[in-house]
């Protein structure tokens, strides 16, 4: 039974992922190529020191390169995957093995990813400065715990303690912060 | 919050949507993240906004502002992947090389992506609407992992030719009809624009005690041994064939080590 020809996969990262199947060290290349700034950007912010940073986007990079066969096009982008994995080891490495915080994904289950889909490219396609500018439009109180918690790696009730606050406050500045950056993104979408 | 039974937290639905935006960031605890996930999976509400703020929070990675890593860096990570000889998660594939000669294939390493800068940009807005389409992606794979109202075998088949389709890279893929009784065996011979011809196997069981899968080429009735392979647990393998012109099908038999003539019917067989 011929299917013909494929679907073309439209998103060049999932081309690069299947060829890390058959161990393409060029496709890691590019990978890397695409994506390291921003991973090495994210470790280092998240860990304040260039050696972890660049340990943690190395240990990334060679977890894509292990798990390139597990991936499924449905699943989601490439970057966001990678960059998941950075953040998650950044802050064990800041922490230590003793963290109790919950991860942004369970990444050790997760199916690695893929994708032609445009949501994902579109999320893969968001500027960088205008996600800087809309967090730094965020009221002080709430960028302050968006901070703590993603780039800081600490849990709400450590945020709560380390600002004095009670733990229903952060939770809802917590809340109250994304909903404002979703509200600053789809503006600039609007006026674009 | 309420306990249901001994150490299992229960989340109602105003508690997962306050726990929200700590949800998104990662933030909340390990007990809660599992209770908002036996939430999602049995609440008829949607929670969209759990969803959207999980895809907001994933934004947040790329707002630190860039900074070039050392060029040391990218040749460091590349020598490591290159002795990576065994990793845990390798597909057997790697190690069982069917056309003799491991290693990358060659003509792989070509056609070059474009630059990322050349992506469409496709409005934020719409990413964000998209809530339903990402749930899955924003919040966590476990979550449509655990999916049971899924149709997980329809799903499972689509992503095994997805899997095959992302080979073909705009090539042709001929299907290996399984032999009866085998029809869960799923896989392809892809011949792509580019490079060698591969076997794609993506649901082989693994076989028992020291057995082998044996690959054949067919010619008329003169089968060539390509080699033998064990599929990696999820049941991958990934082979080079060679030259395959002339050749009539490629063919799969279960073998108890590798034999110069097949011993056994063919599970599976590509016609050509
Ligand atoms: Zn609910």
């Amino acid at each position: 039974m011929a299917t013909g020809d494929g679907p073309a996969v439209s998103d060049p990262d999932a081309a690069l992922l299947a060829r890390l199947v058959t161990r393409d060290e060029a496709a890691l290349a590019e990978l890397y190529d695409r994506h390291g700034r921003a991973a090495h950007a994210l470790a280092l912010r998240v860990t304040g020191n260039a050696e972890t940073a660049q340990d943690v986007v190395q240990e990334a990079f060679l977890a894509l390169w292990r798990r390139g066969h597990t991936y499924q096009p449905e699943r989601g982008a490439v970057r966001g995957w990678l960059l998941t994995v950075v953040r998650n080891r950044a802050i064990d490495a800041l922490r230590g093995s003793g963290g109790q915080v919950a991860r942004v994904l369970p990444v050790d289950t997760l199916v690695l990813a893929a994708t032609d889909n445009p949501e994902a490219e579109a999320m893969q396609a968001v500027d960088g400065r205008r996600v800087r500018a809309a967090l730094a439009a965020l009221p002080p109180e709430q960028r302050d715990v968006v901070e703590l918690a993603y780039f800081g790696g600490l849990a709400y009730p450590e945020v709560a303690e380390r600002m004095g606050i009670p733990l229903g406050t952060v939770k809802s500045r917590m809340r109250l912060a994304l909903e404002r950056l979703r509200g600053s993104l789809r503006a600039w979408e609007r006026d674009a | 919050m309420p306990e249901a039974e001994a150490g299992t937290l229960v989340l109602d639905c105003d508690e997962l949507e306050e726990l929200a935006g700590a949800l998104a960031l990662g933030a909340a605890l390990p007990q809660e993240v599992a209770a908002a996930q036996a939430h999602l999976d049995g609440c008829p509400r949607s929670h969209t906004d759990v969803y959207e703020l999980a895809t907001v929070a994933r934004l947040l990675a790329e707002a630190p502002e860039p900074v070039e890593p050392p060029a040391r860096l990218r040749a460091r990570i590349l020598a490591t992947a290159r002795e990576d000889t065994a990793p845990q998660d390798a597909p057997s594939g790697i190690r069982y090389p069917v056309s003799g000669g491991g290693g990358p294939v060659p003509g792989t390493a070509r056609a070059p992506a474009p630059a990322r800068s050349s992506l469409p940009r496709r409005p934020v807005f719409f990413l964000l609407a998209a809530a339903a389409a990402l749930a899955a992606l924003a919040l966590g794979l476990w979550n449509l992992q655990l999916r049971g109202e899924l149709d997980q075998r329809q799903e499972r088949l689509a992503a095994q030719q997805r899997f095959i389709d992302a080979f073909a890279g705009g090539g042709r893929s001929v299907a290996f009809a399984p032999a009866p009784g085998q029809e869960a065996l799923h896989g392809a011979v892809v011949r792509r624009a580019q490079g060698p011809a591969l076997a794609v196997f993506t649901a082989l069981p693994r076989p028992a005690g020291s057995d082998v899968y044996q690959l054949w080429a067919i010619r008329g009735s003169t089968p060539q041994d390509l080699g033998v392979f064990v599929p990696d647990a999820r049941g991958h393998h990934i082979a080079t064939l060679p030259d395959l012109t002339g050749v009539d099908a490629v063919a799969v038999t279960l073998e108890r080590e590798r034999v110069p003539a097949p011993t056994t019917a063919p599970i599976l067989t590509a016609p050509l």
